[in-house]
């Protein structure tokens, strides 16, 4: 399943989300929001709103599902991770 | 102009505005320690501390919802959370701030 | 070697918590601030642009300039945060104001905000005296 995130660079909820999927070895792409330009941003925030509801990171999709907040149990569940190291 | 000392302006000036509010900072120390950080950074840039875990928009009105802090604009899901969404400030009975999640706005009843 | 001397620049009850207080001694401009009874001396000049931090705000130990709203600590004299906004370059403002606005914000982005003096204060019976 792919597995892609919106973050934050100064968020560490994020960076503890990158930190899981790297631990557990899942393959993700992210965009950090706060450095992209400007532009760019208002077409993320459309994105995000649209599927969320909030503006609020991180936002991690896997396969069609919306993850909002850090949420170890709902990606290791959602990937069907069998041994799961906490990040 | 010095972060550790902004930092510490921070905090003093937060503890007024989220004591009345049934509000503390987290007893995380790392944690509310590396947000201040990220704040210190988001005012050095903008001029005001912004949340360093939600986004800034071309929206004005918008991004003063989430001046930190932040907790008048987000009652509701905070008080269900019992703490803000980046974590800096838990609910006063708040021991283990580890057991606190970040519960998504569209699972929180009448938020 | 400069001679230090007390010099007499008010009264007790003239300053509450709180509270801001003026005054000029030898020709230096300097503000009065009452934390929680305690009274600090500070430069009356903001290390930002030079507004009267006099006519500004005093929340426990941070006076607030009423200009650009930089911060100082009133123990230090440390700068604790710049003018706000940092520059109006980003700021949605009407066309000709506009241009001339963003202008002089453009300048003014390149003037730091610098820390400020202090004065140490001594208390004599009712009396607050400055040691300069």
């Amino acid at each position: 399943m792919k597995v892609f995130m919106y973050s934050l660079s100064t968020c560490p909820w994020c960076r503890k989300t990158k930190n899981f999927f790297k631990v557990n070895h899942v393959p993700f792409d992210y965009v950090d929001y706060d450095l992209q330009p400007e532009d760019e941003q208002d077409k993320i925030m459309d994105k995000i709103l649209k599927i969320s509801n909030a503006r609020s990171f991180p936002v991690v999709i896997i396969g069609d599902q919306v993850i909002v907040g850090y949420d170890p149990e709902k990606y290791s569940k959602t990937l069907g991770l069998k041994e799961v190291k906490a990040s | 102009m010095n972060a550790e000392s902004r930092k510490k302006a921070l905090r003093f000036l937060f503890q007024k505005v989220i004591d009345p509010l049934g509000y503390k900072f987290s007893p995380d120390e790392d944690l509310a320690d590396f947000l201040l950080d990220q704040e210190v950074v988001l005012e050095q840039k903008h001029g005001i501390p912004y949340c360093p875990c939600q986004g800034l928009t071309k929206n004005r009105e918008e991004n003063m919802k989430i001046v930190c802090p932040c907790i008048p604009f987000h009652r509701k899901h905070f008080d269900a959370m019992k703490r803000c969404w980046c974590g800096l400030f838990v609910h006063k009975d708040v021991t283990n701030p580890d057991e606190l999640k970040q519960i998504p706005i569209t699972e929180i009843n009448g938020a | 070697m400069a001679l230090k001397m007390l010099i007499e620049v008010a009264k007790t009850d003239e300053l509450i918590p709180g509270g801001l207080k003026a005054v000029e001694v030898n020709g230096e401009e300097i503000v009065l601030c009452n934390n929680e009874g305690k009274i600090y001396a500070i430069g009356r000049r903001c290390g930002h642009m030079n507004a009267p931090l006099d006519l500004g705000a005093l929340e426990g130990y941070i006076l607030t300039c009423p200009m650009h709203h930089a911060q100082f600590d009133i123990t230090t004299g440390e700068a604790l945060s710049g003018p706000v906004p940092p520059s109006l370059e980003n700021e949605v403002i009407p066309a000709g104001l506009g241009k001339y606005l963003q202008y002089i914000s453009m300048l003014m982005s390149h003037i730091k905000t610098c820390d400020i003096k202090t004065y140490p204060v001594k208390i004599e019976k009712n009396l607050i005296k400055l040691e300069m």
